[in-house]
C-alpha cells in the first residue's frame, strides 16, 4: 500500500483576518505574518490566505493580481472575486488576498464597530469562508492542512466539512483552528446567515446556535480536526458552564481534539508544541481515511468495492401486507409479505408437511360487478401480475390453503389496498 | 409573446441522467455516461445557445435540468475527470490526424478518402472548441445556463429529487419529499421559483396534483393520452392547457412533433447523410493505435469519433463515410421542413379551432447531440430561420409560463393516468424482470416515514442526523426511474441492480445502527462521499407530509 498521504502536509494554508505589515488590530496581524517562518523551521511550505480589506488600499503598489474573476454562488447570486499576490516580508513567502469589494472593503472597521453586529462586519466573513475553498481552485493550490486564525475564519472548518465534505481536496485537507482570544468573539445575528443563504441545518443549538444568536466560534471548535488556545485563554474556564461562552457541553465530547500552546494557562497536559499540534491534527484527519481503507480491506477487495458480489438486501420484511398496483387499463401488479407476526403465527402452527403440501391464492374482487376470481401463484414467488379490466375498482386478498382435499383448510394471509384501472382508451375512442 | 399569431410551439427538453459517481476510481464506467453526455449534448447546447444569444436571435426554450445531474456537475471530482476525458479525445483527434494510416486500413477512392480528412479535421476542431468552451466557464454548466435563463431564453423547470416514478410510490411523504426536495434545488440553484415541472417518465397520476400545487408549481407536460383520454375530453384535445388540478395546468404532447423528430426511422434523424451512431473509431481502428486512448483495462469501446454516416438500411459495415458539411446542410432542410410543417399545422387548426392552437414538442435533450449527433445544429438552425421568416413562420415559439400568462380558453379535466414510456402506461417500470425491486422501496418508504416521525419528536444529536439525512439519500437514490427501466431494457442491468441493492443495504445498515448496530463514523462518511446528493437536506421531510 502506499504512504499513508496525511504523514506530513504537503503545504500548509494559514488563514488570517489580519496578516502584518498590512493590517493587525493586537496581536493577529504579528502572529499570522511569523508563522511561516515558525512552520518553516520543521520543513513545513506554507502560504497565507486573507481578505483585501479597506486598509490594503494604501499598499496597492505590493500587491499583484494573479486571477482576475473567481466566481462563486453566495446570497442565491453569481458573485465575483479577484485574487491578489503579495509577499510576506518576514520570508517572502505568498500572501494571496481575496478581494471583493461589496463584500470585503466597505466599511473603516473590518469587524464592525460592534463587534458582531448584523451587517456587513459579519457579512463579511460569511462570504470570505465561502470564497476561499473557490479561491484555493482557482489557484490550484491544494494544502493538506488549513491553518485557521480565530472567529472570522472559523467558518472556513465548517463548509469544509459540509458544504465541501464530498470534495476530495477538503476531505484530505486536516484543519487546526487556533483560538487567540476568546473575549473579542461576538455573538452575531443570524439574519446574515439567512440572507447569505447558508445551511439553515446549522443552526441548531448543538451547532451554531447560541440561544437566539449565532455563534461562529463555536463552528471551528466543532468542525475542525484540532483547537489550539493561545495564551490568554484558559481551556477549562472556557468551557465551564460559568463562563459566557455556551460551550460547556462540549469539552468533554471534544476533549481529544482540543488544545493550549505553551505559555497559556490551561493544565500541563493540555499544552502542545506547533509540530506537534500539526502532527496531532493529521493523526486525528487521518485515522478516519484510515478506517475507511480498513473498513473496505475487510469488506472487499478495492476494484471489487462497488460491484461487490450480492450486498446483504434483506430476503424479507417482518411485516404482512399485499400491495396492488396499475401497471395499465388491462393489467395489475401484485406485491405481497407474509413474514409478519401473523404470518409467521400461521406458519409456525402448521406441520412441515402442511406447509409443504400449501397452496396460496390470490383471490380478486371488481368491486362494482361483485365478480370474483381466483389465480392460483407458484410458491417462493413474492408478486404477480394479473390481467383484469379497465375501468373497475380491484381488492386482493392472499390466501393460504392447506390439508387432504377432504378436510381442506384456508387462511386468508393479507388484503390489498384499492386500486382503479383506468378506462380503455381505444375502447371509449371506438 | 405575440397575441396576434397564429397559435405557439412549446419546446421542451427533458434534461436527465442517473446520479452515478465513484470517487473510489480513477475510471469508471457508468461514469462516462455523463461524459459522452457532456461532450456530444450538453456543450454543445451551450455553445449553439451561446451563439444564438450573442446573435440576438430569441430561443423559447423550457429545460428541465433534474437533481442528479445538477450534483454531477457540480461534484469537482466529475468535473475533473472530464476534463481529462475531453482531453483525451482532443489528443486522439490530433493523433488520427497526424496518422491518419495507423487507424485506417481499408482502400479508398480519392473523393472517400477527402470527405474522410473533413471529417477528421471537424473533429479536431470541435474537440478544440469544445475543451476552450470548458475552460472559459471553469467547467460550471450550471452557471452558463443560469446565465440563459437569466438572459431571458431559457425557462428551467424542476423535476423530481431523483426522478423517482412517482405514481407507484407507497407512501405520500415519498412524493411530496421527490417534488419539494426537486423544486427547491432548481430554486436555488436557478434562484428563481419554478413554475413548471417535468414528471418523470411524463408518469402521471391525480394523487400527484396535490403535493405538486403544494410545491408551487403551475404547470407540467403529459403524453398525448394523457390529455386526450382526460374525463372529460377536453374540448380542445391536447392543443391547449388544461387545467388537471386546482392551479395546476397539463400540456400534452403533440404526436407530429414528436414523430417528426424523435423517430430513427421516419424522423430526421435517420437521414443518410446523419452520422452513424453504431460505428466508432473505439472498435473499428486499429487496436494499437486506439490502446492509449482506451480505459486501463483496454476494452475497446466507443470514443466518440465515428466516421460513417446511416448511408441507407444496410449492414454496418456497408456504411459510407461521414461528411460533416453534408450533414449540417442538411440539418438547415430539416429545419426547414420543421418550421413548415408547425406553420402548416397550426394554420389548419386555427381553422377548426376558435382559439390560437398550442404544440407541445417535448423531447429527451440527449437526443440533441448524444442520439442525434446534428440536432444541436439542426435546434441552432430552427431559431435562426424562424426569426428570418419573421411574421411568415406563422406561428411562436413560446413557453408554456408565457402560454399560461396570456389567458386563453381552458378545460377543467381529470386527466388520464399516463407516461410517455411504452404503450403509454407503466410496464417499462413495473414487470416480472423488475417487480422484486418495488416492495423494497416499499419498506423503505415506510421507515423511513416512521423515523422521522419518531426523531421530529425530540431533537436528535448531530450524529444522528447524519444517519437520518443519509438514510434519506439511500433512500432516494434507490427510488430512481433508471434502474427499473435499465433492468428491463437489458442495456446495462447487472449496473443497475447493483446500484439498486447498494441503496437498499445502506439504507438498512444505516437504520440498524438506531437499535445498536456496529456502524463506525468513517462508514458513515465513507457512504456520505459515495451517495453525495442533497448534502443539507433535512429527513424531517418525511414526517408528516
Amino acid at each position: 500500500m502506499s504512504s499513508d498521504p496525511h504523514d506530513a502536509p504537503s503545504c500548509v494554508a494559514i488563514v488570517s483576518a489580519e496578516v502584518a505589515p498590512w493590517f493587525s488590530s493586537g496581536r493577529l496581524g504579528e502572529s499570522t505574518q511569523t508563522l511561516p517562518k515558525r512552520l518553516a523551521r520543521h520543513q513545513i511550505r506554507s502560504f497565507t490566505v486573507a481578505p483585501f480589506l479597506q486598509c490594503h488600499g494604501e499598499y496597492a503598489a505590493e500587491f499583484e493580481t494573479v486571477c482576475e474573476e473567481v466566481s462563486i454562488n453566495f446570497a442565491g447570486e453569481r458573485q465575483v472575486f479577484s485574487i491578489l499576490r503579495a509577499l510576506n516580508p518576514e520570508d517572502d513567502t505568498q500572501v494571496f488576498f481575496i478581494r471583493a469589494p461589496e463584500f470585503l472593503e466597505a466599511g473603516d472597521d473590518p469587524y464592525g464597530q460592534d463587534r458582531g453586529d448584523s451587517g456587513l462586519g459579519n457579512l463579511r466573513w460569511l462570504f470570505f469562508a465561502v470564497a476561499f475553498r473557490p479561491a484555493l481552485r482557482a489557484l490550484e493550490l491544494s494544502p493538506g492542512l488549513l491553518f485557521l486564525q480565530d472567529w472570522p475564519t472559523a467558518l472556513i472548518a465548517v463548509l469544509d466539512r459540509t458544504d465541501h465534505h464530498f470534495d476530495d481536496d477538503a476531505h484530505a485537507c486536516a484543519v487546526i483552528f487556533s483560538v487567540h482570544d476568546p473575549r473579542q468573539q461576538g455573538w452575531h445575528n443570524p439574519t446574515d446567515w439567512r440572507e447569505a443563504k447558508l445551511r439553515e441545518d446549522l443552526l441548531a443549538d448543538d451547532l451554531l446556535y447560541e440561544g437566539e444568536d449565532l455563534n461562529l466560534l463555536k463552528g471551528g471548535l466543532l468542525f475542525s480536526d484540532l483547537v489550539l488556545f493561545g495564551p490568554d485563554t484558559s481551556l477549562k474556564s472556557l468551557f465551564s458552564p460559568q463562563s459566557e461562552y455556551g460551550l460547556s457541553s462540549m469539552y468533554e465530547s471534544r476533549s481529544e481534539h482540543l488544545r493550549a500552546i505553551p505559555g497559556s494557562s490551561g493544565t500541563p497536559q493540555d499544552k502542545i508544541a506547533l509540530k506537534d499540534a500539526i502532527d496531532l491534527a493529521l493523526r486525528l484527519r487521518s485515522q478516519r481515511s484510515r478506517e475507511d481503507l480498513l473498513l473496505r480491506r475487510l469488506d472487499l477487495e478495492p476494484s471489487e468495492a462497488f460491484l461487490a458480489p450480492q450486498r446483504g438486501v434483506p430476503e424479507y420484511y417482518p411485516i404482512d401486507a399485499l400491495f396492488l398496483r396499475v401497471v395499465d387499463p388491462r393489467r395489475l401488479a401484485v406485491f405481497w409479505e407474509v413474514q409478519g407476526e401473523a404470518g409467521r403465527q400461521v406458519l409456525d402452527s402448521l406441520s412441515a408437511d402442511e406447509v409443504y403440501g400449501s397452496r396460496w391464492e390470490l383471490r380478486l374482487e371488481a368491486l362494482e360487478s361483485g365478480s370474483r376470481w381466483t389465480v392460483t401463484v407458484r410458491g417462493l414467488t413474492k408478486n404477480w401480475f394479473v390481467e383484469v379490466d379497465p375501468g373497475r375498482q380491484y381488492r386482493a386478498e392472499l390466501w393460504m390453503s392447506y390439508g387432504s382435499s377432504d378436510d381442506e383448510r384456508a387462511l386468508r394471509m393479507a388484503t390489498s389496498n384499492l386500486v382503479s384501472t383506468p378506462p380503455d382508451l381505444i375502447a371509449r375512442s371506438s | 409573446m405575440n397575441e396576434t399569431s397564429n397559435g405557439y410551439c412549446a419546446l421542451i427538453l427533458h434534461t436527465h441522467l442517473p446520479y452515478v459517481h465513484h470517487p473510489d476510481y480513477e475510471h469508471f464506467l457508468e461514469e462516462e455516461w455523463l461524459f459522452e453526455a457532456l461532450a456530444e449534448t450538453y456543450l454543445p447546447l451551450l455553445a449553439r445557445f451561446i451563439e444564438l444569444r450573442d446573435a440576438s436571435i430569441p430561443f423559447r426554450i423550457s429545460m428541465s435540468l433534474t437533481p442528479p445531474l445538477l450534483f454531477m456537475w457540480k461534484t469537482a471530482s466529475l468535473r475533473s475527470k472530464f476534463a481529462t476525458y475531453l482531453k483525451n479525445r482532443e489528443s486522439l483527434a490530433r493523433q488520427v490526424e497526424k496518422d491518419p494510416e495507423r487507424f485506417f486500413h481499408s482502400e479508398e477512392s480519392d473523393a472517400d478518402s477527402q470527405i474522410r480528412k473533413r471529417c477528421i479535421e471537424h473533429y479536431v476542431e470541435r474537440y478544440r472548441r469544445l475543451q476552450a468552451l470548458w475552460k472559459s466557464i471553469d467547467g460550471d454548466l450550471l452557471s452558463s445556463f443560469r446565465q440563459l435563463q437569466d438572459d431571458g431564453n431559457l425557462e428551467i423547470l424542476a423535476s423530481a429529487a431523483t426522478h423517482g416514478f412517482l405514481p407507484l410510490f407507497q407512501r405520500k411523504e415519498a412524493i411530496a419529499a421527490q417534488i419539494r426536495l426537486g423544486v427547491e434545488l432548481t430554486e436555488k440553484c436557478f434562484g428563481r421559483r419554478p413554475r413548471g415541472f417535468w414528471l418523470p417518465e411524463c408518469a402521471w397520476h391525480e394523487k400527484l396534483g396535490a403535493p405538486l400545487r403544494a410545491a408551487g408549481i403551475e404547470w407540467l407536460v403529459l403524453d398525448h393520452h394523457g390529455i386526450v383520454g382526460a374525463d372529460p375530453r377536453p374540448k380542445h384535445d391536447h392543443y391547449r392547457p388544461a387545467e388537471i388540478a386546482e392551479g395546476l395546468f397539463a400540456f400534452g404532447r403533440d404526436p407530429r412533433c414528436s414523430e417528426q423528430v424523435w423517430s430513427s426511422k421516419v424522423g430526421y434523424p435517420g437521414d443518410p447523410a446523419y452520422r452513424e451512431l453504431y460505428r466508432d473509431i473505439g472498435y473499428d481502428a486499429d487496436y494499437r493505435a486506439i490502446r492509449p486512448y482506451l480505459n486501463p483495462d483496454g476494452i475497446r469501446r466507443n470514443v466518440g469519433l465515428k466516421f460513417q454516416r446511416i448511408t441507407a438500411d444496410v449492414e454496418l459495415h456497408e456504411k459510407k463515410n461521414y461528411d460533416p458539411e453534408a450533414a449540417e446542410i442538411r440539418t438547415r432542410a430539416h429545419a426547414a421542413n420543421f418550421l413548415d410543417s408547425r406553420r402548416d399545422q397550426i394554420a389548419d387548426l386555427r381553422r377548426t379551432l376558435d382559439t390560437r392552437p398550442v404544440l407541445t414538442a417535448p423531447y429527451d435533450t440527449e437526443l440533441f447531440g448524444h442520439w442525434w449527433y446534428e440536432g444541436p445544429s439542426f435546434l441552432e438552425q430552427l431559431f435562426r430561420q424562424h426569426q428570418l421568416r419573421g411574421d411568415a413562420a406563422g406561428f411562436e415559439f413560446a413557453t408554456p409560463s408565457e402560454i399560461l400568462d396570456h389567458r386563453g380558453p381552458r378545460s377543467r379535466v381529470f386527466a388520464h393516468p399516463s407516461t410517455w414510456g411504452r404503450n403509454g402506461y407503466s410496464e417499462v417500470w413495473a414487470n416480472e424482470k423488475n417487480a422484486w425491486m418495488w416492495p423494497h422501496l416499499f419498506e423503505m418508504q415506510k421507515r423511513m416515514c416512521q423515523r422521522a416521525e419518531e426523531f421530529s419528536q425530540r431533537n436528535p444529536t448531530w450524529m444522528e442526523r447524519r444517519f437520518l439525512n443519509q438514510m434519506v439519500r439511500e433512500l432516494l437514490l434507490a427510488e430512481s426511474s433508471d434502474w427499473p427501466f435499465i433492468v428491463t431494457m437489458e442495456t446495462s442491468a447487472h449496473y443497475a441492480e447493483r446500484r439498486f441493492r447498494d441503496h437498499v443495504h445502506r439504507f438498512f445498515a444505516l437504520e440498524d445502527a438506531f437499535d445498536g448496530a456496529l456502524f463506525s463514523e468513517a462508514e458513515l462518511h465513507s457512504v456520505e462521499l459515495h451517495d453525495a446528493v442533497f448534502p443539507d437536506l433535512d429527513f424531517r421531510i418525511y414526517a408528516g407530509a
